[in-house]
């Protein structure tokens, strides 16, 4: 349940002061934005935003979006009023808080109404008067609105994940209808502008945050597919731009046309449309207490997992449940043959530490002492227990870095009542744990299960050596290993340990909370399964060190050999509905698979179907050709556009590592 | 009653509609020389030797009575003198040496091909039955057919066509589309490839017919065997006289036949 906060709502004297600095650098920074009227653009604005004094992470991480609807409703000025009026009635802290939040507006209708004279110079009367309305009031045609959604983004200052765009922009396309405002071409044309703009902003780095959440239904069950949801996803597809990332909301009742676009775009192969079961997220989120109007208004984080559109910010941690079978196994201790950098993208100089969330485990004895798979299982649970304790220390917030107030202000309660998001009861929290690569932790466990508590009887001396060595010159050893079961077969002798681990997790993190009180949420996520390679050594499912492990909710690439299907039953197993945070799968499918476009995007439909029946939580399908991968590899001229998902993220294939790559082709079965 | 089935393929989208289960029979009549599974021409299981499992021990070069390993690099199988004892796959510490196939019975297969009920529903798919020759095991085939039937799934019948008439008589109501194979209509060559006449074949495609069934003709284009054009022609054009109803379909052929000989311990037949 969100439950009551735990200490008193109101700011602390530490925040305001970290925020009248933010606030101080914000107003320098503001004029610097370019006074941007081009010929040829129907909106103002630049696409990009000029660089911030301080790398602008303590106070915003992005992952979360703006209270778009809100800003829309009020308009830049409306919140400048609003938070004016109501500093006269506040006192204190909250009165402060206020004043700031009115002076960053003020600044802000003064920047736009700049753009409204250069655009009134420049000879573009309706870009002036869209821009001189949003100076002094909130938008009212569709037009206004997607000039007031483009600054808002500019002005956020870093790219960030969007939100509901096709809800926030659809009551403007109404307006506009009934009294004939803008033609169908015009909205058209605008929301070409906008997904243009957005690939601009995203300058090609592919990890941009910038992801739109459409369709999905109500509190009460109805569908809320609109017009726009339509024109944004089919101008999408025209782009061939990797930005924004598009993410698709389905429920029982979701329109058939909407189904076949998805399965039009999952066909593409650039694995840049993710899906979201509202029937088993709402439902999750309501379980934790959230109320239905909430509940149904989740959207798609920076990456995939679930948050709040306009709520509030988000906050996610991991723990590393493959390394736990490590330290499992060497009593707490470590087995890597060295240390590792890596690059995701080819651009040399950019590397980075493997990260890991805690250096060493727990002593829980020997394993040559352990007797039993079940004392096995149970040391194994403290492991990740351990892990937990640490990670979940910290609080997941501080006052020193509070929510910028131009984002803060678009959130609930802030303007009536002065108090900032993180102590605001009107506000929801997401702060997540994460728990990924389960399947390849599973697979290890199954191993030891089956092949040294079970007939083969191997021996755990020899089972250390070889992975001590790397299963250098262990060849029987290692086969023996590859040969137990694998997640994502639809095996029931291992998605079962899946099953448990993620049943316990759950149960752990539900009884957690953050240091006001706030719940932290589960989920089966992992965003660094990259560096979770290169943080175990090699582990009992035959897996050396290096090679990859399952991305999330996924099964280890290259070891689901019964096709999709045994995949979502195998994920179907797991109650992903108590992982609130979201789970999510990433599933292969060699183009060769789906017998020719027109049957492939029939398959793809009956496979989101049935992820939806079986429970799934986020699917994110990838139509993957490892033949072209692997030519595209040694040959990168000519496959320049070829664009594969990554992990909250599609991207270029030619433009990541060497390493990332030969993840991508395990994926693909190469 | 069991049979001998060689793997139970899920997700299969080539052979037949929707999403499919394909259940592959050992056992075959034809010896095509580009057999797309040639583990599963012989009525008997047959050793396979899977050089991705392999640790390279050497116990079957050890201890194969009949010499039918060496090691060159690698493990190398040749079947020649095999006479399936079995002691390599005994020995093998890795599964790598296996049966070609396992018995099977009817509720084993329906437990298996039954956990995909739901996608068959969703995508109109079922479970196919394939091989080698699924009618060559019979009692086995036609009783795994009326269950499936029975429980509402779909059942393709994937058939070299080369079976007595009156046991295809006696299956075809549990059969709701044929896919049959017309390779060649020249029956000299016919004989010369396969190993047998195409007469019964078209005699049962055209019985099959006649009785109103859904079929399929597929002609698998093998290049230098069936791919020419007169003989694409002339199995199209006899399909069109036979029903403008029955689909023809083109099965491209497979690379993989050199693995998959190489894996039962055999060269194979054709050069490509």
């Amino acid at each position: 349940m969100e439950g009551p906060v735990n200490r008193v709502q109101t700011n602390s004297e530490v925040l305001i002061q970290s925020l009248e600095e933010d606030n101080r650098r914000y107003l320098d920074w503001l004029p610097q934005v370019e006074i941007k009227v081009d010929e040829g653009r129907l909106l103002a604005g630049p696409d990009t935003s000029p660089d911030y004094p301080v790398w602008p992470r303590p106070h915003d991480n992005f992952h979360y979006p703006l209270g778009m609807q809100r800003l829309l409703n009020m308009g830049y000025a409306g919140i400048r009023d609003l938070a004016e009026k109501n500093a006269g009635i506040q006192t204190g802290t909250c009165k402060e808080y206020l004043l700031l939040i009115a002076q960053t507006y003020a600044a802000i209708c003064s920047r736009i109404d700049t753009f409204a004279a250069a655009a009134g110079k420049a000879g573009r009367p309706a870009m002036q008067a869209a821009c001189a309305r949003l100076a002094t009031a909130a938008p009212r045609t569709f037009r206004e609105a997607c000039q007031a959604y483009w600054f808002a983004t500019v002005f956020r200052i870093g790219t960030a994940t969007i939100g509901r765009m096709d809800q926030h922009l659809y009551p403007y396309y109404e307006a506009d209808r009934e009294c004939g405002e803008s033609s169908a071409g015009q909205v058209r044309e605008l929301i070409h502008e906008l997904l243009d703009r957005y690939e601009s902003r995203g300058r090609g780095v592919g990890d941009t945050l910038q992801n739109i959440t459409l369709s999905g239904r109500d509190s009460s069950g109805n569908d809320q597919t609109n017009p726009i949801t339509y024109l944004l996803i089919e101008e999408y597809m025209q782009t061939g731009h990797i930005e924004p990332k598009i993410n698709i909301r389905v429920h029982a009742g979701t329109p058939r046309r909407l189904k076949a676009l998805i399965a039009q775009m999952q066909v593409g192969g650039t694995g840049n449309c993710t899906l979201f079961n509202d029937d088993t997220i709402i439902a999750s989120q309501k379980s934790y207490g959230r109320p239905d109007s909430v509940a149904a208004a989740y959207c798609a984080d920076g990456c995939s997992e679930i948050i709040l559109d306009g709520f509030g910010e988000t906050a996610f941690r991991y723990i590393d449940c493959v390394k736990a079978i490590e330290h499992t196994l060497f009593n707490g201790g470590n087995n890597l043959p060295g240390k590792k950098r890596l690059q995701y993208f080819d651009n040399a100089g950019d590397y980075v530490k493997v990260q890991s969330p805690v250096p060493d485990g727990k002593a829980t004895g020997s394993f040559l002492e352990i007797v039993s798979f079940d004392a096995f299982f149970e040391a194994y649970l403290a492991q990740l227990k351990h892990q937990l304790e640490i990670i979940l220390e910290p609080p997941y917030n501080t006052d020193e870095s509070p929510i910028r107030a131009f984002t803060a202000a678009t959130f609930p309660g802030v303007l009536e009542t002065g108090i900032n998001p993180f102590d605001n009861p009107d506000c929801f929290h997401t702060y997540g744990l994460f728990i990924g690569s389960l399947g390849t932790a599973a697979n290890s466990l199954a191993a030891i299960k089956t092949l040294v508590y079970g007939k083969p009887g191997l021996r755990k001396t020899d089972l250390l050596e070889a992975l001590k060595g790397n299963f250098e010159n262990q060849p029987v050893i290692r086969q023996l290993c590859l040969n137990v079961p694998k997640f994502g077969n639809d095996d029931d002798r291992v998605d079962n340990l899946v099953v448990e681990v993620a049943g316990r997790f759950a149960a752990w993190v539900r009884e957690k909370q953050d240091r006001i009180g706030r719940p932290i949420l589960p989920g089966l996520y992992n965003h660094l399964f990259h560096h979770t390679a290169y943080n175990v050594g090699a582990t009992p499912d035959g897996r050396r060190y290096g090679d990859p492990v399952g991305e999330h909710l996924s099964p280890t690439p290259g070891t689901a050999q019964n096709g999709p299907s045994a995949i979502i039953n195998s994920v179907g197993k797991v109650n992903t509905a108590e992982q609130l945070f979201g789970s999510t799968v990433h599933m292969n499918i060699p183009l060769i698979s789906l017998n020719g476009i027109e049957k492939g995007k029939a398959i793809l439909q009956a496979l989101n179907d049935a992820f939806c029946l079986k429970n799934g939580c986020v699917l994110n399908t990838n139509v993957l050709n490892a033949e072209r991968l692997r030519e595209a590899q040694e040959n990168p001229t000519g496959h320049e556009d070829l664009v594969v998902r990554v992990w909250g993220f599609s991207f270029y294939f030619t433009r990541l590592s060497r390493e990332m790559q030969n993840h991508v082709i395990e994926r693909a079965g190469g | 009653m069991r049979g001998l089935i060689t793997k139970i393929q899920k997700f299969c989208v080539h052979d037949g509609p929707g999403i499919r289960t394909t259940v592959f029979f050992q056992g075959c009549p034809l010896r095509c020389l580009w057999c797309q599974n040639p583990e599963a021409t012989s009525d008997n299981p047959q050793v396979i030797h899977q050089n991705a499992q392999c640790a390279k021990c050497g116990l079957c070069v050890e201890i194969c009575p009949r010499e039918c390993f060496e090691f060159v690099d690698t493990v190398v199988f040749n079947s020649d003198n095999c006479d399936l004892c079995g002691e390599c796959i005994t020995a093998c510490p890795t599964g790598a040496n296996q049966w070609s196939s396992c018995a099977y019975s009817v509720d084993a297969v329906m437990q298996t091909v039954g956990r995909d009920q739901l996608y068959y529903d969703l995508s109109v798919g079922g479970v196919t039955l394939s091989g080698g020759e699924p009618l060559r095991q019979f009692d086995f085939c036609c009783a795994l057919a009326k269950e499936l039937k029975s429980t509402g799934i779909h059942v393709t019948l994937d058939t070299s066509g080369y079976v007595p008439t009156n046991r295809l008589l006696e299956i075809l109501p549990a059969i709701d589309l044929f896919l049959i194979d017309l390779k060649l209509l020249e029956d000299d060559l016919h004989k010369q490839f396969t190993g047998r006449s195409n007469e019964l074949i078209i005699e049962n495609l055209k019985t099959i017919v006649a009785r109103n069934k859904a079929v399929i003709v597929r002609i698998p284009i093998i290049p230098g065997y069936t791919d020419r054009n007169k003989n694409i022609e002339m199995v199209e054009s006899f399909v069109r006289e036979l029903s403008d109803k029955i689909a023809i379909e083109h099965v491209p052929f497979n690379k993989l036949v050199q693995e998959k000989c190489r894996l039962i311990g055999k060269t194979c037949s054709i050069d490509y």
